[in-house]
């Protein structure tokens, strides 16, 4: 699981990465130096504070020798940094702390440092390397980045110092923020010439990170005046802990040129500017399973890299965990409230046809209720209406304004989202796609394609070999058969070996025979009601069984793991659809088919593997961010599943392992996972987000245990309607997702299939394993610019992806596009008010908390929010328990309109609170086993 | 649905077939569960041995007073048998364990397995060992039971079934 092979490799590293990427070693970095940090609040204060200190600029010599004090005096007694946590060293708590109390003590009141990271180095030239503290210290609420060298000498390892570095010379003096002074040719002057005093933030433009898999990773920050400051080196790592430092005291935003800078100051849209900040796609993309390299050969060095990342034991995994928690947690009232109100508008503007569009409706009072109805009713809300009452809603929120802006611009650019959804990709229209040597030409227009129509049955052996990376990328038609032909006979040769096995053997090998009979009790009750897998011991049986054990065979130090099964049934049914004979098939036949699922399962694993991991880490992983997801999309839902114990989400374990396959209907499934192969990265968990917001009412409005929880999931199975799940699902992906606009992302002239691939799916396959890597976004992001094209094509395809569902989103909300079925207009008339509200509240100035709370509403306070118009004092802690105690009071009505719409079955069964009179209670057969229902 | 002393019990039962590898979920099944049934195939012994395994981990994991039946099941299968009924039954007695040997095929003894644990369990609130007001030993009281001094009307006991036969769970 773990590729220990790979592993070995990349760990040739003197650094062990400790929770928050910080490194254990030290590598070659110092010691603290206590002394630094008076002197840096020395600095502050002389600089910024003003009139504290000697008035005018100060002279760096002068600040330098009290560094040489400090450092004489202190150095010898200076605690090892190499253990300590950059946090803790910044605030109160540790040793060194001590000494930032001092500063503060000394200094001013509203001086706080807010992180410290010893050992940052300078590279002016390859000889010279000048090692610094980096501080961010906060006064009068203003941000100052701050790197000051150490003294001269505090390192052994800058002996070599040279006295000519001039490189970075310029970009030194700028780095002072022009404080002129003359760079002389004493090392002590030399390398202060290249300090970094305190800047404030604001004359900070950009900060690029640049994380190579092994060199070390450092940041390069631009100024406002459009000079580069040299790089900074972070010799133990914690780039990572730096940003999301920075993070919590200034908007950072991520460029959309170039995912590994962030603007800080960028003054455009807040929505996007919130949005940037949650980094959900980012924060979900784990690393990528062993041997995806053989998938995605251009990938291989950083995708490989980020794996030993990943593998570095619980500690970092939990800090990583942590950390994701944290930023979620960190994200700033306004972020939440942006995102709350997204939601809200999505659903309001965008599930059209949803069984639970109604939603909104039941949600409002009666009054409104009625009145939208009504509304609907009268057929009054003409296309018109509703595209004013959506650019209402864009100005009176701030919301939609990105959407009605990205849906002009994707007017002319997107056509395939002018429709409602595009009809299922046919063979013909496949080879469009191809070439005339058989090339596909433009993958990202091939992925689009299938995630925006699907694939018709005809097409998915060779559409899905293409989205799986079983075909190679740029591959010719005459390539592909060869290749095909290839993995047929290794597929033969693996068989072989297992089918070899004489009993005496299989008498040595208990593991194999325990997995054996394991998979064996599987396929047999694998999909058993679908006619394809209906004959017991059937040919498809058997097939499946073939597969799974030569799996076995292949990845021994997985193994079977239950849940593979229900992976690789669909492939081989998919693939057994390539080959037009009907009924049984010839051996001959059966065993191309048997290696075509093979190879697509295998495909399909080295993405998913990790869910299966023995230690599950990729699916606690998952499970968290789920949970943080809930707790930033709707804050009312999630306190409810914590009154109850519920913030586990094992409930919704079985979603993530196998992707909602035991969810949906088998055809279902096939459409389901295509659309999540080529949707962006972690579409399955924004699905599971959308199956319990369409589940909301019924949730908040039982007072459910975990059991009960679990009981309501597991039978929502075979009762969930993929498409308006997966519109939702897609809405908040590209809400939350990652909004960098790709303007500039032209389409991608390579063929490179892997490129997109990558972008596209790969993600989502790095999802699998999100606590493997490291949580920041750049790490998990397709690839560094500077390896090489196919990592920019990627990054560009991922934009483009990211913006395509913009876009669709966008274009669900604009009035042309959705069928005005009854829900819909039911929907639009219950944005109405919505939107009037909103801005009715933007018009009247409300009391502040009473803002705080209406912007608190998430997706199915609308309602709520019409309340607080009505009384506008109401304190905005009350806001999530008005929601919350609104919600049960329509329950009945809602439930009773579910039933009506779609979802009979799920109401019903849903609707029984596991405390009912025994009378009742005695009506459902309890004594009866749960049977299949309790499975995963 | 069961009558046991007159007194109407609903079982709600969780079955962990199909997810034995995914120790984190069955575990989430012990908590509030107030009776277990620990399964195992008497024609194929490694199961029997990975017993005291499964045992740990619902100890481990399950409230304390949990009642668990210690099943040996596919009864039907003797000329096949790999595990004594004798075995069973040493090995329920170190644990404190009810002992019954089932078979899915014939339905022997599979209702006497459900109908004990919950008798089982019955006697433990009978007795005052769990608190009912305390959700979290996974029994409720229904509203039915409401009657003077009524007895429990609904015990939920969940029930991890580590299913480690194959022809009764699936």
């Amino acid at each position: 699981m773990e590729g220990p092979v790979l592993r070995e490799g990349m760990l040739c590293t003197d650094q062990e990465v400790l929770p928050g990427g910080l490194s254990r070693e030290g590598s070659m970095c110092e010691r603290p130096r206590p002394g630094l940090a008076i002197a840096l609040g020395a600095a502050v204060r002389d600089d910024w504070v003003g009139g504290r200190g000697a008035g005018g600029p100060p002279s760096f010599p002068l600040r330098e020798a009290s560094f040489n004090e400090k450092e004489e005096g202190e150095e010898q007694e200076a605690p090892p940094a190499e253990l300590e946590d950059e946090y803790e060293g910044v605030c109160a708590g540790g040793g060194s702390s001590e000494e930032y109390s001092d500063v503060e003590d000394a200094g001013s009141h509203n001086t706080e440092v807010v992180y410290v990271k010893e050992g940052v180095c300078m590279f002016p030239s390859p000889k010279q390397r000048i090692m610094g503290r980096l501080s961010l210290i906060k006064q009068y609420r203003c941000l100052f980045l701050c790197w000051l060298p150490y003294a001269a000498g505090a390192s052994p390892l800058e002996d070599s110092f040279s006295t000519g570095g001039t490189n970075g010379s310029s970009n030194g003096a700028a780095a002072a923020g022009g404080d002129a002074h003359g760079g002389g040719v004493e090392s002590a002057k030399d390398r202060t010439m290249y300090a970094v005093h305190p800047i404030p933030l604001s004359d900070v433009r950009a900060i690029s990170k640049h994380t190579p898999p092994l060199g070390q990773h450092r940041i390069t920050i631009t100024l406002a005046s459009g000079v580069s400051l040299p790089s900074l080196h972070f010799q133990t790592g914690g780039v990572k802990a730096f940003l999301s430092c920075l993070r919590q005291h200034a908007p950072l935003v991520r460029s959309a040129d170039d995912p590994n800078t962030w603007l800080v100051n960028d003054t455009g849209d807040p929505l996007q500017r919130s949005l940037c900040s949650l980094e959900l796609t980012d924060v979900l993309i784990g690393g990528p399973p062993t041997g995806a390299s053989s998938t995605f050969p251009p990938f291989a060095g950083p995708l490989a890299a980020g794996r030993w990342q990943a593998a570095e034991g619980e500690a970092g995994l939990r800090a990583q965990l942590g950390e994701l928690i944290d930023r979620f947690q960190q994200l700033t009232q306004t972020a939440k409230d942006t995102a709350s109100s997204l939601f809200a508008g999505s659903v309001l503007l965008g599930t059209a046809g949803a069984p639970e569009a109604c939603l909104n409706n039941g949600l409002a009072p009666a009054s409104n209720h009625t009145a939208g109805l009504a509304a609907a009713a009268e057929g009054s809300l003409g296309l018109e209406e509703r595209r004013r009452s959506s650019l209402e809603a864009s100005t009176s929120l701030g919301v939609f304004e990105l959407i009605e802006g990205s849906a002009a611009e994707a007017a002319g650019s997107s056509p395939a989202w002018t429709r409602a959804r595009p009809p299922p990709l046919t063979l013909a229209e496949l080879n469009t796609f191809f070439d005339a040597e058989g090339r596909l030409t433009n993958p990202t227009a091939f992925r689009q394609r299938v995630h925006d129509g699907g694939v018709e049955p005809e097409a998915r052996p060779e559409a899905w070999k293409l989205l799986l990376g079983v075909h190679a990328p740029g591959a010719t038609r005459v390539e592909r058969a060869a290749a095909a032909a290839e993995r047929r006979r290794r597929y033969q040769a693996m068989r072989a070996q297992w089918r070899a096995m004489d009993g005496e053997q299989m008498a040595h090998c208990s593991k194999w025979r325990e997995r054996c009979t394991r998979i064996d009790k599987d396929v047999r009750r694998t999909d058993r009601s679908h006619r394809f897998y209906a004959r017991e011991r059937g040919q498809a049986g058997t097939m499946l069984r073939n597969i799974l054990l030569t799996y076995e065979r292949f990845n021994q130090d997985l193994g079977y793991v239950q849940g593979m099964s229900d992976l690789a049934s669909p492939l081989l049914y998919v693939m057994r659809g390539a080959v037009p004979t009907a009924g049984q098939l010839s051996n001959d036949e059966a065993l191309g088919v048997e290696a075509e699922a093979f190879w697509a399962f295998k495909a399909l694993m080295d993405r998913m593997e990790a869910n299966f991991s023995s230690d599950s880490r990729a699916m606690t992983a998952q499970l968290l961010a789920l949970r943080s997801l809930v707790q930033l999309l709707d804050p009312p839902l999630y306190a409810h599943l914590e009154a109850r114990e519920c913030l586990s989400f094992f409930f919704c374990y079985r979603w993530l392992l196998i992707w909602m396959k035991r969810e949906f209907a088998f055809e279902e499934v096939l459409r389901l996972w295509e659309a999540l192969w080529a949707g962006v990265p972690g579409l399955h968990l924004y699905l599971c987000v959308a199956v319990l917001e369409h589940h909301r009412r019924q949730i908040l409005s039982s007072d459910w245990a975990f059991d009960d929880m679990l009981r309501f999931c597991v039978e929502l199975s075979g009762k969930l309607k993929l498409e308006p799940l997966l519109r939702d699902a897609e809405l908040l992906a590209s809400y939350a997702g990652p909004a960098e606009s790709a303007k500039g992302a032209a389409p991608d002239p390579s063929p490179l299939l892997a490129a997109a691939h990558d972008a596209g799916t790969a993600p989502s396959q790095q999802a699998m394993s999100a606590p493997a890597v490291e949580v920041t976004p750049a790490a998990a992001a397709p690839a560094p610019a500077s390896d090489g094209a196919a990592a920019a094509d990627a990054e560009k395809a991922s934009a483009e992806v990211a913006q395509a569902v913009a876009k669709a989103a966008s274009k669900h909300s604009s009035p042309t596009s959705s069928s005005s079925s009854d829900s819909d207009k039911a929907k639009a008339a219950a944005a109405a008010p919505a939107a009037a509200a909103a801005e009715e509240e933007v018009q009247q100035p409300t009391p502040a908390a009473a803002e705080t709370a209406a912007l608190q509403q998430d997706i199915g306070a609308a309602a709520e929010k019409l309340q607080q118009q009505e009384a506008p004092a109401a304190p905005a802690e009350e806001a999530p328990a008005a929601a919350e105690e609104a919600a049960p009071a329509p329950a009945a009505e809602e439930a009773a309109e579910e039933e009506k719409a779609a979802e009979p079955a799920a109401g019903a069964a849903a609707a029984q609170p596991a405390k009912q009179p025994s009378k009742q209670a005695s009506r459902s057969g309890s004594k009866k086993k749960k049977g299949k229902g309790g499975r995963k | 649905m069961i009558s046991i002393d007159g007194k109407q019990i609903k079982l709600q039962i969780w079955d962990t077939a199909g997810q034995e590898s995914f120790r984190s979920i069955t575990r989430s099944y012990y908590r509030g569960a107030a009776g277990a049934l620990l399964v195992y195939d008497i024609t194929r012994r490694e199961t029997f041995e990975h017993l005291a395994s499964w045992l740990e981990d619902a100890r481990q994991h399950a409230n304390p007073n949990m009642t668990i039946m210690l099943i040996g099941n596919k009864a039907d299968l003797s000329h096949r048998r790999a595990v004594t009924t004798e075995e069973g039954e040493q090995f329920a007695k170190e644990h404190g364990l009810v002992f019954l040997e089932t078979s899915a095929k014939t339905a022997l003894n599979v209702e006497e397995a459900f109908i004990n644990t919950a008798r089982a369990i019955h006697g433990k609130i009978a007795s005052g060992a769990f608190d009912v007001s305390n959700e979290s030993y996974g029994i409720k009281v229904g509203y039915g039971a409401g009657g003077a001094g009524a007895a429990p009307g609904t015990v939920r006991p969940g029930e991890p079934a580590p299913q480690q036969s194959s022809s009764c769970c699936s």
